[in-house]
Parts: structure tokens; C-alpha cells; sequence
């Protein structure tokens, strides 16, 4: 009988809406949760006699440790002339073989153990990391020591490893959104900024295998890199271990960074011809210097300019016009200025409409953000918490990241409180910041014949062919 | 052996609470204390292979329609909202109609589509669609998303373990009662989204050329996100057929992994998912899928560098052969030892990389892949005869008892891996009993590839790597 009347009920529906069960009908916000405390996890931070800082988080869940080393070297250390040396550095660092294992012995060892190791260059920082069973942890520990202390960065690996990247740089322009996001870093932070500089076939192919082996044995130590143990093992049985290998390592200079002036920028429209189906569009500039108060506002409003679902920038151009997949807007941090970045995709026939919404919000032309919507903000950031420590690595990883930039101890402690202390004043700084008195830099990647024309109505325009020799 | 069952002890079988409801929905529920959170899962079986052709795309439109709210989310007066939605219904409709007989851009369709912009407007003064997204974020929501393939539709997020009521209530009202709000708008944006994964991606429009001249039959031909025209001609009540064919509890399974107790969970899943009423499990897609005869190739012309996919039709799970295939996705295409990886990167110089992976769905006969982003200079010539000469080395050579050891110690290392994590572990489960109705085999798999031979290798690459069963797709300036 109920199944009848439910027939029933579908037939006399209109289309595009279904009926919901009696039991079912309740307001979702209607539903309090019931309050629980948060603990903080927090990693044990265990120093050797040189230097060397080691964090542990033990998870027996899962039969699996993870070891990663952080490095303070990146891209950014990289000198002018070869651009991509930390690239190669971190790529052969873990491919080219290690101790007294050539490549292809270090490879078969650690892939019949099932162990997984990488490499991977940021541009303020490194990581090597390697993935093992627990029940494999003594054997292969020493495996990583040789790793960090002796690589043998072994010529024909070396070889691969350019090739490899050369080849990253050949397909650079195949994707509009990687064209799009290089010229608008160096749009804001400058060409030849640390910020804003890439590498180019050239700088790749000056590095010669002797200056890995060169920067590796002056910028790896105990001062420069720090561990990270999580999963499956003894605390006591693997320090014991990691003080055998690692006791006797020395040295590990941190380079000195020139970041340079803060650029003066002006608006600019700087279009990238491509024929592709659909345009490409970054708005940048300048978003705030790691450790400055602004974070809190600045998170605060940029999620409610550009959080998926919620920010006004999504609704306006997705939402409400379906202009585009998706439509994003953040204020990030950085060792200088930060990065201000907002960034949607849309058809040639639409592109400039979504360019002509978009700009008046982000230049703070519309409402001022409300005290609802920063409530919203910081209920996101406050009640999300929880998964900053979910697991064992990201407990290690974050913590010793946040050490690695001069973040203070209780920096987590605090971060809910200094969120829920911003207001409707701080937000209107913030966001006065990110509007960044209009002088945006937006890039637009598209078909020419199709978007001169609306280019031209938004004002001068810059064309650049070729994003890798834009200076 | 020890290392197999050190392995497999993480996600016992009896850690896997599984309970189902009156209605036919199956549910997993794995308590994990470590955080206090948790992650959920719920997934319908339906995909782009439920597709009918000329419809292409539904089954994603669909799950982006899933995200509008119910009656009770994102309205501000849903009796009001009633007649306006079944006004922009035929509308709409009317339009969709006219798109489908090539008269989209004539007087009529224009005039159709200011009166259908004049009623969304209307509409959008008593609705607030997006607060279903709201809602999770501001609860704490972490990973908020739903995705479709060619075989499954899901849904998931994960929150702090005091917001499971919240989450079983707002998914119970969406899988029974979505309101399909705003739905021509949102067909555009999928329009987007086809623009930017296919149609100025190389690699996406490199893979819709693989499935197209792979099968013949097989709804697995055509792109999940649909073709364009198909989009176009979208409308709002074949979307509302396919919402009540589909998304029936009994072609739906749930599974919730984190900091909650099953005991406590399934009260509460009574009191919502429960209240669904029962209606029949919808058959699959019927076809006949002709013999291939002779070697497939195409060449897709596109502003990028080159790339090659070589691929082997081939049974889907849990058939035998099918984890022969996952033997050889290790053996073939995992790490620097993979046997690929050695003779492309590093010894031929050929490939800046190459892969392996099964494409594009698990529920119907598919693909066995094989990717090679070639180097300069490298000819795709040379990159065919390389790959073949590796699978023409499985046919004559047994593999060695070294090779099939690391074999079991991966596939079963990489499945503790993905299991680690809450989402992990809830979408693999949920995933296994949605397409074969048995989450068992998530901890099977491992243990029937480590029991495969080095005959058994031989004989399915005998049968899989002939030229009559391969299709070939580059693309190039």
C-alpha cells in the first residue's frame, strides 16, 4: 500500500522535483551537533647532538612507516644561469643511486621491498620522502641515510633526469592554464624575480652533474634538512637507529635569498594568443608576508570572495550567469608579498563578460562583506580544524613546516581564536589590500579573433606570444 | 605469506559492519577512533554507460543537479517554487526541443529562452542553491565533491564526528528528493567543463579518441561528460526520468569509515535512509559488443606535443584474466623497475614517462592502457615497436619468480596504502560493492594476484597482446 501511494504521489509531481518521505522532512540546520573537544596532536620533536631535528608521530593503525626529509633548499636558491637545479637535484638525488648501491641496485632493492621513494623540489623548500612496510623498517632505514648523505648521482640517471625535464618544458605550452598561471606569476612578481623567473631549455642544459654533487655536499646536513618518522614503529628502537646513521652527518648551510624590491605594479591586461575552446583568465597580485596578522582577515575574505559554493565570485559567474566550470579567488602567503590570485575558465563568446562581473567584485566595488558572510568564513576554517591532524603525517608534516618558516609553538593553539576575532573593520583592510587599488594583473589566454575586440574594451592590452622569453 | 597477513590485518573482514536496510541499500561502516572525524560515502550505481545515445552526459549533468538543494535545503518557500519549476519544466523543454531540430538559434528558441530567463529570475528570488555546499562547509567539511564515471555516480565528504546526523539526513533528502533547481544554467557550466576537459585538454581529448575507436557497441564508447550537442539538447524531464529509474536505494550502497560507532550509526540510518521507500533495481545497459577483426588506429590533431596510448580490450573484474591485468599494470608500468619504464626511460631514451592503467569503467569488458609521452625526437614508430617487443617478451618468456615476488609485495603494499586513510578505505569498499555487489573483494584482490602464475601471465598475454584486439591513438600538431 505504501508503495502505491508513493506511485501515486511521483504521478502527481511536476518535473524536477520528487517527493521526500514524511520521516525526511527536517531542516539540516535544524540538527545541532553535539559539542566535543578537540585535542591538538602534536608531534615529538627529538634534536640529536648535531642539530639534526627529528619528528615522530607513531600510528600503529596501518603496517606502514613513512620517512621524509625536509630540506631547506628549492628552486628559489637556484643561481640565474641555471634555472631547474633543484629540479635535478631532487630528481636524481633519488634515482641515481646511493651508498654502495648503483642506480639500478637502489631501485630493484627498494621496489621488491615494495618501498616507494621521491624526490620533489619546491621553490623554498624540499622533500625527499620514502614509503616502507613496517616490517622492512631496519632493513631500509640505513637505504634512506644513503640517500641524504651519500647519493651517487650517477651520470647516465643525470642524463634521464634532463631529458625528462627538457621534455616538461617542450610541453609547457601545451596547456592554456599553465600558460596563464606562468605569465601571471611573472606579471606581479617580475621575470626576473625569484618569484617570477622559470627555467628555460638553456638554464637546464649549463647544469652539469658536479654542481649536484656540489650544492648536495654544502646545503645537506643536520642544520638544513629535518626528519619526519610517522606509522607503524618503536620510538625508541628507531632513534637509536636514526642517531647511529645520522649522529656522525655534519654541516648543511642554509642559502642566503634576495627577494628584492617589491615591485610598483599598474593594471594590466596582458593577453597570450592560443586557439583553444575555451579562454583562460588569472587575475593577480599582491597577497601578504608569512607571519603577518593580516592571515586571519585575509582567510576570512577570501573565502568569501572565492570559496567553492559560497564565494561571491562563484556565484556570480557560475551560478548565476553558468559562465564558467568554476570560479575561484584566495589572498595567499608568501616569503615577501604573498599572491593574490582569482581564476575562472569560460568560452571565447563569454570570456569577457566573466572578466567584466568579476572585476567589480574584486575591486571591492560591490557590498561590503557582511557580518553573516565572515560568520560563515569562520565557521568553515573553526569547525574544519579537526583535519589538519587526521593523520600521522600531516601532525609531523605541518608542524615542522610551521617551524621551518619561524611560526611560533602555540601558532595552532591560537589560530581558531585569532579567527574568530576578526570583524567587520579588519575585513574591510583585508579586503581593501586584495583589491589592490585595481592594479591587477589579468592574464587571458584565448583565440585572438574571437577576443580582440572585447580585450580592447577593458582597456590597453599587451600581447605576448611566447610566456618563456616575456621579460 | 607473513607480510600478506601483517597487511591485510589493518581492515579485517569483521571490521567491515555491513547492514542492510528494508529497502535494499547496503551499508558498510568501519569504526576508526583515530581522529574525531570522519568521511562518507554514498554511491548509485549509474554512470555514463546507462546512457542512451543521444542523451550522452545525463548521468554527470545529473550529478551536478544533486548539489541544488531539496525541499527542505535551499528554498526559501518550496510550495511557492513549485509552480515556477514546472513553468521553466516546459520551457525549457520547448527549447531543448528546438536544439535537438537544429532550430536553437532561430526566433522561436530566442524567444523561448528570454521567457525561460524571466522565470529563473523569478525562481532564483524564492531559492538559495547553493546551500547545500554551505551548509557542509560551514559544519566543517572537508573534501566536499561527488563524482561520475563511466559506471558509478558518488557522492562524499568528510566532517567531525558530531555532524553524521546532519550528513545522513542531507543525503537521504538529496538520493530520494534532489529539486532539480536552476537546471539549464547548470548545463551550460557542464559545457565548461567538457570545454576544458576535453576540448583544451590533449589528454583528456586523447582518451575520449580511445574509448570512441576502442568499442563499437559497448556504451562505454562515449565521454562521460557527453557531447556537446547532446548537452545542448538536454532536458529537464529526461533528467527527472532518470532520477526516479536510478537513484532507488536498492541501487545505492553508503559506507562510513572514522570516529563513530556502528551501534550508534545505524539507528540513525534508519531514521533517514531507512524512510526511503523500496522500488526495483534498474537492469544495466544491454548490447552485444561485434569481434574485433583487425588493429584499431586513429590519430587525433591537436596544438600539443605527442602522445601515445596503446591499448588491449580486455574482461572486467573479478574475471581471471582481469587480475592477470593488475599483475601487469605492476610488472608493465609501476616505479622505475616497471619493465616499460626500463626499456622507454632508461634504456631506449624514447619516453619521458609511460603508464599503465584499466580505462574507462570496471563494470562492463574494457581496457588495458598503455601511455607514452615520447621525447623529442622519438617516433612513434620506434615507441610502438619498443612496447610490443616488451609484450611479445611476455609471450615467449615466463616472468621470474623475483618479478612475481615483487608483484605481491606491491599490489598488497599499495592496498594497505589506499586503505590508510578514512576516504580511502570508505570509497574502496563502497566502491567493490557498487559495481560487484561484494565489498570482500577489496581484500581478496591482492591475495588472488599473489596466487597467479607465471603461466598463467604467459597465457593471458598470448590471448590479450594481438594486433586484432589492439587500438592505437596518437596525437600530434
Amino acid at each position: 500500500m505504501i508503495a502505491l501511494a508513493l506511485v501515486m504521489t511521483l504521478a502527481a509531481d511536476g518535473a524536477g522535483y520528487f517527493p521526500l518521505p514524511k520521516g525526511l522532512k527536517v531542516k539540516p540546520e535544524a540538527i545541532a551537533p553535539k559539542p566535543f573537544d578537540l585535542t591538538i596532536k602534536k608531534p615529538e620533536k627529538v634534536s640529536l647532538p648535531n642539530g639534526l631535528k627529528i619528528y615522530f608521530v607513531e600510528d600503529h593503525a596501518a603496517p606502514l612507516v613513512n620517512v621524509r626529509a625536509l630540506c631547506r633548499l628549492g628552486g628559489h636558491d637556484d643561481p640565474t644561469t641555471k634555472l631547474g637545479l633543484a629540479d635535478l637535484l631532487f630528481d636524481t638525488l633519488t634515482s641515481g643511486g646511493a651508498g654502495e648501491r648503483n642506480a639500478d641496485q637502489l631501485d630493484e632493492l627498494l621496489e621488491q621491498q615494495a618501498a616507494d621513494l621521491f624526490g620533489s623540489a619546491g621553490d623554498e623548500f624540499s622533500s625527499v620522502g620514502l614509503s616502507l612496510r613496517a616490517e622492512d623498517t631496519d632493513k631500509l632505514m640505513p637505504v634512506f641515510a644513503d640517500v641524504l648523505m651519500r647519493p651517487r648521482f650517477q651520470a647516465d640517471r643525470f642524463d634521464v633526469a634532463v631529458n625528462r625535464q627538457l621534455e616538461n618544458l617542450r610541453r609547457r605550452p601545451d596547456r592554456p592554464e599553465g600558460l596563464a598561471s606562468r605569465a601571471l606569476a611573472k606579471a606581479v612578481f617580475g621575470a626576473t624575480s625569484l618569484l617570477g623567473r622559470e627555467s628555460t631549455p638553456l638554464t637546464l642544459k649549463s647544469v652539469k652533474v658536479e654542481e649536484l654533487k656540489t650544492l648536495h655536499a654544502r646545503t645537506f646536513g643536520p642544520q638544513s634538512v629535518a626528519l619526519l618518522v610517522t606509522g607503524d614503529f618503536d620510538r625508541a628502537k628507531v632513534l637509536e637507529k636514526l642517531t647511529a646513521l645520522f649522529g656522525g652527518w655534519k654541516g648543511g648551510e642554509v642559502l642566503k635569498r634576495d627577494y628584492g624590491a617589491e615591485p610598483k605594479l599598474e593594471r594590466r591586461i596582458i593577453f597570450v594568443p592560443k586557439q583553444t575552446a575555451q579562454v583562460k583568465i588569472r587575475i593577480g597580485g599582491f597577497g601578504y608576508r608569512r607571519l603577518d596578522p593580516a592571515e586571519y582577515p585575509m582567510r576570512l575574505v577570501s573565502t568569501a570572495l572565492g570559496s567553492f559554493g559560497v564565494g561571491r565570485l562563484y556565484k556570480e559567474i557560475r551560478d548565476e550567469r553558468g559562465l564558467a566550470y568554476s570560479a575561484y579567488a584566495y589572498s595567499g602567503s608568501g616569503p615577501t608579498t604573498g599572491m593574490f590570485v582569482a581564476g575562472f575558465d569560460s568560452k571565447p563568446e563569454t570570456a569577457i563578460e566573466a572578466i567584466e562581473v568579476a572585476l567589480p567584485i574584486l575591486e571591492a566595488k560591490d557590498a561590503a562583506i557582511s557580518k553573516a558572510e565572515l560568520a560563515t568564513a569562520a565557521d568553515m576554517a573553526v569547525n574544519s580544524f579537526a583535519f589538519r591532524f587526521d593523520s600521522a603525517s600531516k601532525i609531523a608534516w605541518e608542524r615542522a613546516v610551521l617551524d621551518l618558516f619561524g611560526y611560533p609553538d602555540d601558532y595552532l593553539d591560537k589560530l581558531r581564536d585569532n579567527i574568530a576575532r576578526v570583524d567587520e573593520a579588519s575585513a574591510k583592510t583585508a579586503r581593501a589590500a586584495m583589491a589592490q587599488g585595481g592594479a591587477f594583473q589579468i592574464i587571458v589566454v584565448g583565440p585572438k579573433e574571437k577576443l580582440a575586440a572585447g580585450l580592447a574594451r577593458l582597456g590597453p592590452v599587451t600581447e605576448i606570444t611566447d610566456v618563456e622569453s616575456w621579460k | 605469506m607473513i607480510a600478506l597477513a601483517a597487511l591485510v590485518l589493518q581492515v579485517a573482514a569483521s571490521d567491515v559492519k555491513e547492514h542492510r536496510l528494508s529497502n535494499g541499500m547496503v551499508w558498510l561502516i568501519v569504526e576508526r577512533p583515530n581522529a574525531p572525524v570522519f568521511t562518507g560515502f554514498v554511491r548509485v550505481k549509474v554512470g555514463g554507460a546507462d546512457e542512451e545515445v543521444g542523451h550522452t552526459g545525463l548521468a554527470h549533468l545529473f550529478e551536478h543537479m544533486a548539489f541544488k538543494g531539496t525541499p527542505m535545503l535551499g528554498t526559501r518557500d518550496f510550495e511557492k517554487e513549485k509552480p515556477l519549476l514546472d513553468k521553466i519544466a516546459v520551457v525549457g523543454d520547448q527549447i531543448a526541443q528546438l536544439e535537438r531540430a537544429g532550430k536553437g538559434d532561430g526566433d522561436e528558441a530566442k524567444s523561448r529562452r528570454t521567457e525561460l530567463g524571466q522565470l529563473n529570475q523569478k525562481a532564483k528570488a524564492l531559492t538559495d542553491e547553493n546551500a547545500l555546499a554551505r551548509v557542509y562547509q560551514l559544519n566543517g567539511g572537508v573534501g566536499l565533491n561527488a563524482t561520475t564515471d563511466k559506471d558509478v555516480t558518488s557522492y562524499f565528504v568528510s566532517l567531525p564526528k558530531n555532524r553524521l546526523e546532519l550528513w545522513l539526513t542531507i543525503e537521504a533528502q538529496r538520493l530520494v528528493s534532489p529539486v532539480l533547481r536552476d537546471f539549464y544554467t547548470e548545463r551550460d557550466v557542464v559545457q565548461e567543463e567538457r570545454r576544458m576537459s576535453i576540448e583544451s585538454n590533449p589528454g583528456g581529448a586523447l582518451y575520449e579518441e580511445l574509448n570512441q575507436l576502442a568499442f563499437t557497441m559497448s556504451p562505454y564508447r562515449w565521454p562521460t561528460v557527453g557531447y556537446s550537442e547532446d548537452l545542448a539538447a538536454m532536458s529537464l524531464k529526461k533528467a527527472d526520468a532518470f532520477h526516479r529509474k536510478y537513484y532507488v536505494p536498492a541501487n545505492a550502497v553508503g559506507a562510513l569509515v572514522g570516529d563513530l560507532k556502528a551501534a550508534e550509526v545505524i539507528p540513525l540510518l534508519e531514521k533517514t535512509f531507512g524512510q526511503i521507500p523500496k522500488s526495483p533495481a534498474p537492469e544495466g545497459p544491454v548490447f552485444s559488443e561485434p569481434p574485433s577483426r583487425t588493429a584499431r588506429r586513429s590519430t587525433v590533431t591537436f596544438d600539443a606535443s605527442p602522445r601515445v596510448y596503446l591499448a588491449f580490450r580486455k574482461p572486467p573484474p573479478p574475471a581471471k584474466d582481469d587480475y592477470v591485468f593488475d599483475l601487469l599494470d605492476v610488472l608493465l608500468g609501476e616505479g622505475r623497475t616497471g619493465r616499460l619504464h626500463k626499456r622507454l626511460v632508461l634504456k631506449d631514451r624514447l619516453a619521458q614517462g609511460v603508464g599503465t592503467f584499466g580505462a574507462p569503467g570496471s563494470r562492463l569488458p574494457g581496457l588495458f592502457a598503455i601511455g607514452v609521452t615520447p621525447l623529442q625526437g622519438a617516433s612513434l614508430e620506434q615507441i610502438e615497436k619498443a612496447v610490443w617487443e616488451e609484450l611479445e617478451r611476455l609471450k615467449k618468456e615466463p616472468i621470474t619468480d623475483l618479478e612475481l615476488e615483487k608483484v605481491r609485495n606491491r599490489v598488497q603494499a599499495s592496498q594497505a596504502r589506499s586503505l590508510e586513510s578514512n576516504g580511502g578505505l570508505a570509497s574502496s569498499l563502497s566502491l567493490f560493492q557498487t559495481i560487484l555487489g561484494d565489498w570482500r573483494y577489496v581484500l581478496e584482490q591482492p591475495k588472488v594476484v599473489a596466487s597467479l602464475t607465471a603461466d598463467d601471465v604467459k597465457a593471458a598475454a598470448q590471448k590479450y597482446f594481438v594486433k586484432e584486439n589492439s587500438v592505437t591513438v596518437d596525437l600530434h600538431k
